[in-house]
């Protein structure tokens, strides 16, 4: 079967509602919906590999909710365990959102839902950052070791110095060769931005979506 | 007064995704010190990242730039599934404050810097406290309706409502004014020396 293509923006929509239904509709019907949901995403798109990973990921924090709960002394860290888990679906979505599509293609999404520019730019830009965070770390501990220099929890101040100032000049000069770059593709043009990636909105979304709304529905008749 | 210019929201957008690094951390910090940490998480976010916050204010240094970390923030939260209306309300509301606080230049003094981010980060921490001051109830009927038991919820109100919760939002101020002074303590010396000098914004 030919790996289905979805439109960004659903995604946007489903991570935006999902989360306030949780007020309306019980947990013990939401929570198995989402899952089930984002595993059937996932297997539409093809992503075979990463909905393994999910359901370990899930599997394990169920068991350690389940612990917590048990012990009389552990149930608060039950709750946080309960909020990773509750936002674990949404959390699948949005690391395919950040995965999956090009900056391009997100920035095309994003501005669909008429949000400011600037305010759509910027947070494509964080949501794109965030997953290379781990190799910028990477190169800054390889300069730290070539120059013997190490984090020490014995110099609390100096190892937080050695972490964090080399990672605010990178973004310092990082920002600079961003910004040129998307000077160049006409970023602050006052118009319309049209995109070479922009999506209609296919039947399978609709589908998707309907889906969606068809299960948070179904919740809220079963919570009366 | 200057105004917000493409590549200053780009820097901003670039240090909202390692603010975002220092959030997670603070959580985790936070699922180990337990109820209380729940409550003053903001503060111990603001702690780690006072640099975070100096240093937009002396790379960026116009008016907006803590209202736009704040939004980038609420955007990415949203798209990730944790949006929160209160939580919205409370963090827009303070960031423009700090922006009225530390907006002016990039060579604002560091006191009122720390004062935007002790305040930044109280709007964070009230998007709990505040509704459980006024909406204790029903604030605390989602949260079961949620999943979450009944007595792990009153044991997290406890740190968030009358005295409990206004020592809450002081100690959430305090680490976050004194983050910000380890991020000076931290930068002072690259921003007098060397390329990096801080330069009045064009």
């Amino acid at each position: 079967m030919k790996a289905l293509k979805i439109n960004p923006l659903v995604f946007i929509i489903i991570n935006v509602l999902a989360p306030s239904m949780y007020i309306f509709i019980k947990a013990t019907y939401l929570l198995p919906f989402l899952m089930i949901f984002s595993a059937c995403v996932l297997l539409l798109m093809g992503r075979f590999k990463r909905l393994g990973i999910s359901a370990v990921i899930y599997v394990a924090m169920f068991g350690v909710y389940s612990l917590f709960m048990k012990i009389e002394a552990l149930n608060f860290w039950g709750l946080f365990v309960l909020i990773l888990m509750q936002s674990f679906p949404c959390a699948v979505l949005a690391v395919l959102l950040v995965s999956k599509y090009s900056s391009a293609e997100l920035l095309s999404a994003l501005e669909g839902l008429r949000l400011p520019r600037p305010l759509v730019v910027a947070a494509t830009i964080t949501l794109k950052y965030v997953p290379t965070f781990a190799r910028e770390l990477k190169f800054i501990t390889e300069s730290m070791r070539l120059r013997g220099i190490k984090f020490s929890i014995l110099k609390p101040i100096s190892s937080f110095r050695y972490f964090i100032a080399p990672q605010l000049f990178r973004c310092s000069a990082l920002s600079e060769e961003v910004t040129a770059a998307g000077l160049v593709k006409g970023i602050d043009a006052p118009i319309r931005r049209t995109s070479f990636f922009e999506q209609k909105i296919r039947f399978s979304d609709v589908a998707l979506l309907a889906v969606f709304l068809i299960g948070t529905l179904g919740g809220l008749i079963w919570a009366k | 007064m200057k105004k917000i210019k493409i590549k200053d929201i780009v820097l901003t957008a670039l240090l909202t995704a390692l603010y975002l690094i220092f959030y997670t951390i603070s959580g985790g910090i936070t699922f180990i010190i337990g109820p209380f940490g729940h409550a003053i998480s903001p503060g111990i976010c603001g702690f780690l990242s006072g640099a975070i916050i100096l240093f937009i204010s002396r790379k960026v240094g116009k008016f907006g730039q803590f209202t736009v970390l704040t939004a980038i923030i609420m955007v990415v939260f949203s798209l990730m599934g944790a949006g929160y209306l209160p939580w919205l309300i409370t963090c827009m509301t303070t960031a423009l404050i700090a922006d009225i606080i530390a907006s002016r230049s990039n060579k604002t003094p560091v006191i009122f810097v720390a004062l935007a981010s002790g305040i930044m980060h109280v709007g964070q921490a009230w998007g709990t406290i505040v509704p459980s001051w006024f909406f204790m109830e029903s604030y605390r009927e989602t949260w079961i309706k949620k999943g979450q038991t009944p007595e792990s919820m009153d044991a997290m109100l406890k740190y968030t409502q009358g005295t409990m919760g206004i020592i809450s939002t002081f100690i959430v101020f305090a680490l976050a004014f004194v983050g910000v002074w380890l991020g000076y303590l931290i930068l002072r010396k690259h921003f007098k020396e060397g390329k990096y000098k801080v330069k009045e914004n064009e």
